[in-house]
């Protein structure tokens, strides 16, 4: 088909579409979202807050929160054409940061170490109940953008729940030390976002846009 | 500055397009089309005329299904020519994997002898009604046929976009081809 002549044919079947919301601001909102559904979890698990943890676990905590933040804001960013790339670097700094507090504090306070990589499933249910809506959350609204980068977009969401769910898991296992949460909370992490990559092209390409 | 003024003509096009003004969306995907042409050109070196308008009209596709990610306070044609790219980029390694990886299909599971359905009439017919016939389609059979026919994706492709298995893909594109002949013919 002549191109001119596609191009009048998409106009004619065209009909008025509601905008999204600016990136930064749908971001926002699934971070309350979230926070809320993450809080509950955290009421009915029973915080559990470990109150001789030094400044260093709040770093920890601060930089957990501060990674699902920006990585919320980048993976939004992702799916509007031409945002900056720039976005996508920031959370990969705070996750790095959170790596270095973790390791740190490893070194400084090795208590725990013994039991550090034994697999603990009361770790794991809490991290899997409060990062399961907000992913399915975050998928769904991504999908709403434009599929430029599945695996980069989907990484940035995987991180952003896992790291949203970890600062919540300081809450509710304020006790685990430095090198269990390296071993199970950083690398739990990391692996998710790797595997939301793997299979971003089934949620996430130009096939499943619809107008 | 000249420059300026046309982009900021462009988003205030696509702004109307929004809000629902077709004239000014025909007016606006109009007006871009060389410059789509351009863009294609320039990330896929060496494209035959052909390919390029399939990837122009592929990209003005594309634009279409993703407006609402358009802020009419930004500039129009980066978030045009990312569109554009980003497709031609995905033309280039669904190109590249066909040539590595291409094989004769096996062909179709069914096959009809009757006279009727040989029929050699080939003419292009009415596309509108062609779209209304491929929308009609039951979901399986419709995205078998956008997928293979529309957008000629392989069937290795198609089953890894859509995680369908390649013989119910073949079935499914099948039967959604016989239906749609049905259609037609009984709308003609």
């Amino acid at each position: 088909m002549d191109t001119e002549r596609y191009a009048k044919q998409l106009a004619k079947a065209a009909g008025p579409v509601t905008s999204l919301r600016p990136p930064a601001r749908r971001a926002g909102l699934w971070l309350v979202l979230s926070a809320i559904w993450v809080a509950g979890i955290t009421w009915l698990l029973g915080p559990e807050i470990d109150s001789e943890a030094g400044s260093l676990a709040f770093v920890a905590f601060a930089a957990a929160l501060a990674t699902a933040v920006l990585a919320a804001n980048a993976a939004f960013q992702s799916v509007v054409p031409g945002s900056q790339r720039l976005w996508a670097w920031l959370p990969i700094v705070t996750a790095a940061a959170w790596f270095a507090v973790l390791a740190i504090g490893s070194l400084r306070d090795p208590a725990g170490a013994s039991s550090a990589f034994h697999f603990d499933a009361d770790c794991l249910v809490p991290m899997v109940l409060a990062g399961l809506v907000p992913t399915l959350v975050i998928v769904a609204m991504l999908r709403r953008g434009a599929p430029l980068q599945p695996r980069a977009t989907l990484s940035l969401a995987g991180l952003a729940a896992g790291a949203l769910a970890n600062a919540a898991l300081h809450l509710v296992h304020g006790g685990d030390g430095y090198l269990m949460a390296l071993v199970w909370h950083f690398t739990a992490v990391a692996a998710f976002s790797l595997a939301a990559a793997a299979i971003a092209p089934r949620f996430l390409n130009w096939h499943l846009v619809r107008a | 500055m000249r420059q300026l003024q046309d982009d900021a003509d462009l988003a205030d096009l696509m702004a109307a397009a929004q809000s629902g003004d077709s004239a000014a969306y025909k007016r606006l995907l109009l007006t871009i089309i060389p410059v789509l042409r351009q863009t294609v050109r320039q990330q896929n070196r060496g494209l035959q005329p052909s390919d390029v308008e399939d990837l122009v009209q592929e990209a003005l596709l594309s634009i279409h299904l993703v407006r609402t990610t358009f802020d009419a306070s930004r500039p129009f044609l980066p978030w045009a020519k990312t569109i554009a790219r980003n497709r031609a980029i995905d033309w280039a390694r669904r190109d590249t994997r066909k040539r590595a990886n291409e094989a004769a299909d096996a062909p179709p599971p069914e096959t009809f002898a009757a006279e009727e359905t040989n029929n050699s009439d080939d003419a292009p017919g009415d596309p509108e009604a062609l779209q209304h016939a491929i929308a009609r389609l039951p979901n399986g059979q419709r995205r078998a046929v956008e997928l293979l026919k529309l957008r000629e994706m392989s069937l290795r492709e198609a089953s890894e976009a859509t995680g369908t298995s390649i013989s119910a893909l073949k079935v499914a594109c099948h039967r959604g081809i016989k239906a749609l002949r049905a259609t037609l013919a009984a709308g003609s």
